[in-house]
Parts: C-alpha cells; sequence; structure tokens
C-alpha cells in the first residue's frame, strides 16, 4: 500500500456560535502535512467544535478551514479526506466489531479478500485480535475506544481527527496506546489533530500544541515552546504546574527583570518586551525551585514549610514566602534530607529560570477573555 | 425494630390487595376482548342457519358456503393489494416525514407534525366524503387507485408517530460517523438508520396493514361495487343474509391477524421493544 502522506490542515478565523456564545472565536493555526497537532484545553473550550467544523459536520459561521491547500467550504464529511474518532464513539450497535471496522473499507468498495485482510490488521493494532464477532455492548470502555480507533484507521487518512481517544482507558493502557498512537502517526505519515484536555498526553505525543481557553487559541508551540514560554497566565497553569508571582516591573538589566511583588523583589529572565513599571506575571516551575536550610549562605528567600508530600521520585513542599504562596518540587534520592512542616527554609531559583509572563490581571481563574483578547499583541512576537 | 414491623406488614398487605386487584380488571378486560371472538368462533360451526347460542349443533356447512362465494375472495384479494400497497407507501413516506421532524429544525415543524397526525381525528366520513368529490372531480372513481392512495393517508399517522419515536432515541453521531466513513447520505439511511429502527418499521407496518384491513367508513366512498374491498363485502351480505357464513369468515380472519401478528414478534425479536412506544 503507497502511503498518500498527511494533507496540511489550515485554520482561519474559525468562528463558530451556539445562540449568542462562540465556541470557537477567531480561531487561526496550521497544522503541517504528517504532524502531530494537539488542541489542548479544559472542558466546554471549543476543542470539540473546532474539530467537527475541520471535519465538516459542523457549519462555520465565519472563516476557512483548508486541507491539502484546497478550501473545503460546504463539503460533506463524505467527501473529505478525514476521519474522526469522535469523543463519544458512535460505533454501530448493530454491527459486531469486525463489521463496525470493515465499514469504511466496504464504502469504498473494496474486493473483500482486501478488506477482510485490511480490517484484520487494524484489529491487531489495537490489539483486538479474536473480538472480531462481538457485539459492541460485549466490549469494555477501552475496548469500544479502540474499535473507533481501528475504525478510522484502517481507512489509512490523510488527516486523522481524534478527539479525546483515549479518555476511557485506563492509565497503564492509556500511556501504551499513546505510544502506539504516536508510532502509527509517525509509520502511517499521517496528519494527526488530536483532542485532548490532558496536558501530559498533549505534550507526551504532540509536535505541536494548541492552548485553546474560552473559544480562543491561546498559543501555539512545540511542547517546550509552551512549557518554557507560556505567552499567558493561563497558559502557564494549564502546561504543567506553575507558581505566578503578580508585580510590576521594577528594573531593567541586560538579562534580567527584577520585579515587585508585595514586599519582595524577586528576579526573572528578561525576553525584551518588558516595560520598566508595567505589570507582570512571573512564571516559576516549581521543580525550578530550589530548597536550602535557613542557615546555609546561598542567599534566596526566607520561607516557611506549610505542607509536604512525598511522591517518590521528589518532595513537593508549599512554603510560605512572606505571605507569598510559593510551592517546590525537590528531586528526592535515597539521603536527600527532608525539611519538616513548620520549619524555616531558604528558597530560590536561577533568574534564567523564572519566565516573565504578560498579566492579565489575575491568575488563570479569573482571567477573562475581554483582558486577554487586549494582551495577544504585547506578546513577544510583537515587542 | 420490633415497632416497624406492623408498618411493613401493613403496606404488605395493601401491595398485596392492590396487586389482586389490577390482576382482576387485567382478567376483565381480556375476557371482554376474548368473549365476542369466542363466540364468533363457536358460532361460525353452527348447523343451523339463524342466529341461536349456543348452536343447536355443529358443521362445516357455512365454510363451505363461504368457499363457494367468489365476491369474497375477490374482495379479500383487493383489500390485501390496497393493505400492502398503502402501508409499503405510508412506511416510505411516513419514514421520510419522520426524519425530517425528528432531524432537522425548521420553521412550521410542530405545524407539519400536527398536520400528518390531523387524519387520525378527522372523522373517516369526513376524509371520505372529500375524497369522494376529489376523485369525481378527477375522473378516478372506482378501480384501486383512489382506495389506496386514502388509505395511505389514514395510516400514515400511525407510521410517522412510531417511526419518529425510534428516531428520537438514535443516537445522531452514529449517522455523522458512517458519513466520515465515506457512506453518502442514502446509505446511511439504508445501512446505520433502517436496521437500528427495524421493531418500529414492523410494528407500524403490521399496524398500517391492519388499519387499512379493516378500513369501511372512508372506503364506502371510493367503491363501486366492482371494486369492494372485504369489509364492505361483508357489510353487503350481511344485508341481505343472516347466516353464519360472515362468522366462519370472521374466524379465519382472526387466525390471519393472529398469524400476521405472530410473524411480526418473530421478525421483531432481538430489538428493544421499549423504544417502539410512543413517548
Ligand atoms: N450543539 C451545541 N449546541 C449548543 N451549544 C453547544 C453545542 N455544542 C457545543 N456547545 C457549546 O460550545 C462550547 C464548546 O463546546 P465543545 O464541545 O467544543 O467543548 P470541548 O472543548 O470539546 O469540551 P470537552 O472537553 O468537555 O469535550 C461549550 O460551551 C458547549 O456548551
Ligand atoms: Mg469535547
Amino acid at each position: 500500500m503507497a502511503l498518500s502522506g498527511g494533507a496540511p490542515v489550515e485554520v482561519r478565523h474559525l468562528l463558530k456560535r451556539f445562540g449568542t456564545t462562540a465556541a470557537v472565536d477567531d480561531v487561526t493555526f496550521t497544522v503541517g502535512g504528517g504532524e502531530f497537532f494537539s488542541l489542548l484545553g479544559p472542558s466546554g473550550c471549543g476543542k470539540t467544535t473546532t474539530l467537527r467544523v475541520i471535519g465538516g459536520f459542523e457549519r462555520a459561521d465565519a472563516g476557512h478551514v483548508l486541507i491539502d491547500g484546497r478550501p473545503m467550504g460546504q463539503l460533506p464529511p463524505n467527501r473529505r479526506e478525514t476521519y474522526m474518532v469522535f469523543q463519544r464513539l458512535a460505533l454501530f450497535p448493530h454491527y459486531h466489531v469486525f463489521d463496525n471496522v470493515a465499514f469504511g473499507l466496504r464504502m469504498k468498495r473494496l474486493p473483500e479478500v482486501e478488506v477482510r485482510r485490511r480490517a484484520r490488521e487494524a484489529l491487531a493494532l489495537v490489539r483486538l485480535e479474536g473480538m472480531e464477532t462481538r457485539r459492541i455492548s460485549e466490549l469494555s470502555g477501552g475496548q469500544q475506544q479502540r474499535v473507533a480507533l481501528a475504525r478510522a484507521l484502517v481507512n489509512r487518512p490523510r488527516v486523522l481527527l481524534l478527539d479525546e481517544p483515549l479518555s476511557a482507558l485506563d492509565l497503564k493502557l492509556r500511556l501504551q496506546m499513546q505510544e502506539e498512537l504516536k508510532r502509527l502517526q509517525r509509520e502511517l505519515g499521517t496528519t494527526f489533530i488530536y483532542v485532548t484536555h490532558d496536558q501530559g498526553e498533549a505534550m507526551a505525543m504532540s509536535d505541536r500544541v494548541g492552548v485553546m481557553d474560552a473559544g480562543r487559541l491561546l498559543q501555539v508551540g512545540t511542547p517546550l515552546d509552551i512549557y518554557e514560554r507560556p505567552q499567558t497566565p493561563f497558559v502557564a497553569h494549564f502546561i504543567g504546574d506553575a507558581n505566578l508571582i503578580q508585580g510590576t516591573v521594577d528594573a531593567l538589566e541586560p538579562r534580567t527583570i527584577a520585579v515587585r511583588a508585595g514586599a519582595l523583589r524577586i528576579h526573572a529572565h528578561r525576553d525584551g518586551w518588558e516595560r520598566l513599571g508595567a505589570p507582570i506575571s512571573v512564571c516559576i516551575r516549581p521543580e525550578r525551585v530550589w530548597v536550602a536550610a535557613a542557615g546555609d549562605s546561598a542567599g534566596g528567600l526566607r520561607g516557611r514549610i506549610e505542607d509536604r508530600a512525598f511522591v517518590g521520585q521528589a518532595v513537593k513542599y508549599r512554603i510560605d514566602v512572606d505571605g507569598l504562596p510559593l510551592r517546590a518540587s525537590v528531586p528526592y534520592r535515597s539521603g536527600t534530607p527532608l525539611f519538616a512542616v513548620g520549619e524555616t527554609v531558604a528558597v530560590g531559583w536561577d533568574a534564567g529560570q523564572a519566565v516573565p509572563v504578560p498579566a492579565d490581571g489575575g491568575g488563570f481563574e479569573h482571567a477573562d477573555v475581554a483582558d486577554r483578547r487586549d494582551l495577544r499583541p504585547a506578546g513577544p512576537a510583537s515587542a | 425494630m420490633a415497632e416497624a414491623r406492623p408498618l411493613i406488614a401493613e403496606a404488605r398487605g395493601a401491595g398485596a390487595a392492590r396487586t389482586a386487584l389490577l390482576r382482576a380488571f387485567l382478567w376483565i378486560g381480556v375476557g371482554f376482548t376474548l368473549l365476542p371472538l369466542a363466540i364468533v368462533i363457536v358460532y361460525s360451526f353452527s348447523s343451523v342457519a339463524y342466529g341461536v347460542f349456543p348452536p343447536p349443533g355443529f358443521s362445516l356447512r357455512w365454510y363451505a358456503n363461504l368457499w363457494a362465494q367468489a365476491a369474497f375472495r375477490g374482495a379479500f384479494l383487493r383489500s390485501l393489494t390496497v393493505g400492502v400497497v398503502a402501508t409499503a407507501a405510508a412506511l416510505a413516506a411516513g419514514l421520510l416525514c419522520a426524519l425530517a421532524l425528528v432531524r432537522s429544525a425548521f420553521r412550521g415543524r410542530e405545524m407539519l407534525r400536527a398536520f400528518l397526525l390531523s387524519p387520525i381525528v378527522m372523522p373517516k366520513i369526513v376524509l371520505g366524503v372529500g375524497w369522494f368529490i376529489f376523485f369525481a372531480r378527477l375522473n378516478m372513481q372506482g378501480g384501486l387507485v383512489p382506495l389506496i392512495l386514502a388509505h395511505t393517508i389514514i395510516v400514515l399517522p400511525f407510521v410517522v408517530t412510531i417511526l419518529a419515536a425510534n428516531l428520537v432515541g438514535l443516537d445522531p453521531s452514529l449517522e455523522e460517523a458512517a458519513q466520515d466513513l465515506g457512506a453518502s447520505p442514502a446509505v446511511t439511511l439504508w445501512r446505520v438508520v433502517l436496521p437500528q429502527i427495524r421493531g418500529g418499521l414492523l410494528v407500524s407496518g403490521l399496524l398500517a396493514f391492519i388499519v387499512s384491513f379493516d378500513q369501511v367508513e372512508s372506503s364506502i366512498f371510493l367503491v363501486r361495487g366492482e371494486n369492494n374491498t372485504l369489509p364492505i363485502e361483508m357489510f353487503l351480505y350481511m344485508e341481505k343474509w343472516q347466516d353464519p357464513t360472515i362468522a366462519a369468515l370472521s374466524t379465519l380472519l382472526i387466525a390471519f391477524a393472529g398469524a400476521l401478528v405472530a410473524i411480526v414478534a418473530l421478525a421483531a425479536r432481538g430489538t428493544d421493544v421499549r423504544r417502539l412506544l410512543p413517548r
């Protein structure tokens, strides 16, 4: 079977309203052919809706979708090269497993021998050999999800749209299927647009990630990019764990900035867009925070341990630094000294590891869309 | 615990009394339904021509007489034809109507729904008179076509109601999935929608056929002797003769109806019966 290769997908200024609320609000992104692209965001942020517009199930109120450079317009799903793994699976209950998987091939009127061979192959791929004649209702949730995957993959799509395809699997199987999917995607060269609200999953699998909130695409970048250079407090919080410290820029130095946050003065990396006296957030990942005994001469800030949790490879502390809650995750090896709750310690970080983030008036819980919209041009790109 | 016991016993006693009462009503209902049928069946084997119950003796002479009446045979075949064709037409039209009512939102949808159900509440005599004038204008009196058209309209509400109730229970994402996998809307209907509402199709088809087969009031304006349907032929016979021939025919029809129901019940086995009923 010659691989047709993945097709590039372009989404331009997509707008989709349900009633008065915009489920997708001016979303623009480009996915390269054969790329693994994830849309990541909390529940209700418009991921599924975006995917459904790309697949042709939902008519956009404005904007365009181009697949392989061709505008899709109002083309119905059966005439697009996209295949979808539905969030609610949508397996055919009146067919058994094999006929579900073979459905797409039969629609293409392939010879039955070929249909059988490929359907079996796809079932083997998702480890469901021997389940061919089971009814859908006789499968577990995870098995059903794998049938849904096989039913789409068997068609060797040029673009595969996946809507949280692994959400019903237990952790072990999920990790296994993540690897499997990633391998498949690489081997088949298919373009994957993968929707998930699990940031770990998105980071582990994707070439690039788009982070969505309330219908807007906040940031697109490689997992590393997004982790290291979040452009909004929401992204900083949503990707991995983050301490976000609000303050105002107090001093600009060649490589760093000083930020006044309440009674504290802290240092962070300087990106170049920061302005003296302007409000700003500083994102510090807990694993970049060091904790030392208070007596050491290492400098840093004084803090009090509020809480401690041992999670195997690391010890997680909650530390109060002059009223500022700070979380630290310290790698653990046998013999690493542990600090007790209530103990006074020194904490700090390498200024280069603290990332400046445009402030938007609050932490991600209270950040509202209007603020964020105003912020967008203030990102590093336009500075 | 000790105090609770009398309460429970009381509740149990009330429950038992209620169950007994319900059961009694059930059997009274069954009795009322079956008794006339039983009387007809017994009467059909009577040995005498006059109406007396119980009959003084038993014979098969009325079945023999029935066999000799060519008019009944012709009328039966006509009724069968009209019933089958009207049912098929109503299933086809009703499926499309039900799909429109359930799957798409458009202005006037509720009005269309009410309009489609209106033949149920309309007196059949009124419909019959209307059709009589209509088909007379078109010079289409006699023959089976007016009957088939009229019966299609009369049975359509049953089909639409049952199929719409079935479709409401279907997950629309199944149709989306089929389309995604390359199925055209027609193929989706055939391979995904219809198999899932098989039970509804069977039951509404059966109901439609029986209503058509049984239809007198509206048909009476559309027949002109040479195209009498079976119920009308029976009616005419009864005006002339009061012998048990009609009882013999009725007995055969009871058996026919029983067979139909049995066949549909067998064919609908394994479908979800709860989904067959309108909500
Ligand atoms: N058919 C619809 N009618 C009305 N509102 C809708 C419809 N579909 C989605 N919405 C709304 O649009 C918004 C985005 O929904 P969407 O399903 O795209 O979210 P999502 O990001 O996929 O969330 P989840 O992670 O929970 O699946 C939500 O507020 C939702 O209530
Ligand atoms: Mg969703």
